[in-house]
C-alpha cells in the first residue's frame, strides 16, 4: 500500500478543475488536500471533480475535508463531484451516508460530463 | 524551564480531562432477566471521541448507543461530552432508536464545525427482549448472531452533523429483528474493525463475525473479552491508532 499522499490539481477545458488524489489520506495529509481545494476555489473555480482512482485509503479526517467546501461551492452555483473510487474507499463513504450529500461518479469523464449537462 | 513547567501544566489538565471523560460513561449496566449487556472503551490517546451509553426511551424500554466523533484528542472529547448531554436530554422523549438519532441530529446540526461529524448506532431491547430495534447514523455495521449464524445489520442513515434534518430524516431507516435466547448483538466503533497489524492490515468484520458464530459465552463480558483477545492476536505489539469501543448484548432465556 502506498502510505504517502499526493494531490495535484489541473484545469480542464470545460472550466472544471480536476483534483487528483494518490495514496493515503488521513489526519496528517488532510491539510494538503484542504489547501489544494482552497487554492482552486480562490482562483475562481467552483466546479471541481475529485479523482479518487489512485487513492488507497481515507480516514474520517480525510472525509471531513469535502464537507468543508461542499456548501460554499454549491452556494456559488458550482459543485464538488467525487469520481473513480476503489470499492474499499467507496464503502467508507457509503457507510457514512455521504452519497446523500455528494455526487459520486464511476469515472472522472462521467463527472465532467455531468457538469456539461448541467449548463 | 518555563516550557517544561508549561508542559507539566498541560499534561495535568489532560489528566483531569481524562478523569472527567471516564466519569461521563455509565457506571453500571442495566440489569434484567431478559438480557445481559456489557461494554468497554479505550481511547487511543489521553482522551477520545468514542462514546457508549445505556438509555431508556419514552415507552420505558431499554436501549444502548455507541458513537464515534470524527477526529481525535481534545476536540473529539469535547463533542463526546456535548453528545452525552444531548442524548440525556432527548432519550426520555424519544420513541425509539430512529427518533433518538433524529433528535440528536436536529439539535447538533449547524452547531458543529464543518469538517466534524458523529456516527452513532442505537439499539432498543424491549423488556421481554423478543426483538431488537436498530437505527444507524453512518456508524460501523452491527453484528448480530441469531441461531448460530452471524449477520451484518446496516440500516440506511447518514452520520450526524452532515446534512439538514430533512435530508437526515429521509435517509434514516429503522429495522426490527426478532431474537431468541442465546442470540448475541455486538456493537463496535471502527477502531475495532480497523485494528491493524504490523503490516497495516485491518482486521475487518469477517474474523469478528466468525468468532461470534462459534462463541458460547456465559456473560456479555465474555463477548467483550473474546473480541478484545481477537484484536490483540491480530495486532500483536502494534499500538491502536484509534479509540476502541465494544458493546455486547446477550439475549437471555427468560423471555419466553
Amino acid at each position: 500500500m502506498n502510505k504517502n499522499f499526493a494531490v495535484t490539481s489541473e484545469p480542464h477545458s470545460n472550466g472544471c478543475n480536476v483534483v487528483r488524489l494518490e495514496g493515503y489520506l488521513d489526519a496528517h495529509t488532510a491539510t494538503n488536500l484542504e489547501e489544494t481545494i482552497h487554492t482552486v476555489i480562490a482562483q475562481g473555480c467552483n466546479r471541481i471533480v475529485v479523482d479518487f482512482e489512485e487513492l488507497e485509503y481515507i480516514s474520517s479526517a480525510g472525509l471531513g475535508v469535502f464537507m468543508v467546501f461542499i456548501e460554499g461551492v454549491r452556494a456559488s452555483g458550482g459543485d464538488l463531484k467525487l469520481a473513480a473510487m476503489k470499492p474499499k474507499v467507496f464503502t467508507v463513504f457509503d457507510l457514512l451516508g455521504f452519497p446523500v450529500l455528494f455526487e459520486i461518479h464511476p469515472s472522472v469523464e462521467t463527472a465532467l460530463g455531468n457538469f456539461h449537462q448541467g449548463e | 524551564m518555563e516550557t517544561a513547567l508549561e508542559k507539566e501544566r498541560l499534561q495535568k489538565e489532560v489528566d483531569v480531562a481524562r478523569t472527567i471523560q471516564a466519569s461521563l460513561l455509565p457506571r453500571s449496566a442495566p440489569s434484567s432477566p431478559s438480557f445481559d449487556i456489557d461494554s468497554i472503551t479505550t481511547p487511543a490517546s489521553d482522551v477520545g471521541g468514542d462514546y457508549y451509553d445505556y438509555v431508556k426511551f419514552s415507552n420505558g424500554s431499554h436501549g444502548a448507543i455507541i458513537a464515534d466523533v470524527s477526529g481525535k484528542g481534545v476536540p473529539a472529547a469535547l463533542y463526546m461530552a456535548t453528545l452525552k448531554g444531548v442524548v440525556l436530554a432527548e432519550m426520555r422523549r424519544a420513541t425509539g432508536p430512529a427518533d433518538l438519532l433524529r433528535r440528536v441530529n436536529t439539535t447538533l446540526h449547524g452547531s458543529m464545525e464543518r469538517h466534524t461529524y458523529i456516527t452513532m448506532t442505537c439499539v432498543e431491547f424491549t423488556n421481554d427482549c423478543r426483538s431488537l430495534r436498530f437505527a444507524r447514523a453512518g456508524h460501523t455495521p452491527t453484528l448480530l448472531r441469531r441461531a448460530g449464524a452471524t449477520t451484518v445489520i446496516t440500516p440506511g442513515g447518514v452520520a450526524i452533523g452532515i446534512v439538514s434534518p430533512s435530508m437526515f430524516d429521509a435517509a434514516l431507516e429503522e429495522v426490527v429483528i426478532p431474537v431468541n435466547a442465546g442470540d448475541i448483538c455486538l456493537l463496535t466503533t471502527d477502531g475495532v474493525t480497523e485494528r491493524r497489524d504490523g503490516a497495516m492490515n485491518e482486521i475487518g468484520l469477517i474474523p469478528i463475525s466468525t468468532m461470534l458464530d462459534s462463541l458460547e459465552p456465559t456473560t456479555a463480558l465474555d463477548v467483550v473479552r473474546h473480541t478484545l483477545d481477537l484484536l490483540e492476536r491480530h495486532a500483536g505489539d502494534e499500538d491502536p491508532h484509534d479509540d476502541i469501543t465494544i458493546v455486547a448484548l446477550i439475549v437471555r432465556g427468560d423471555n419466553e
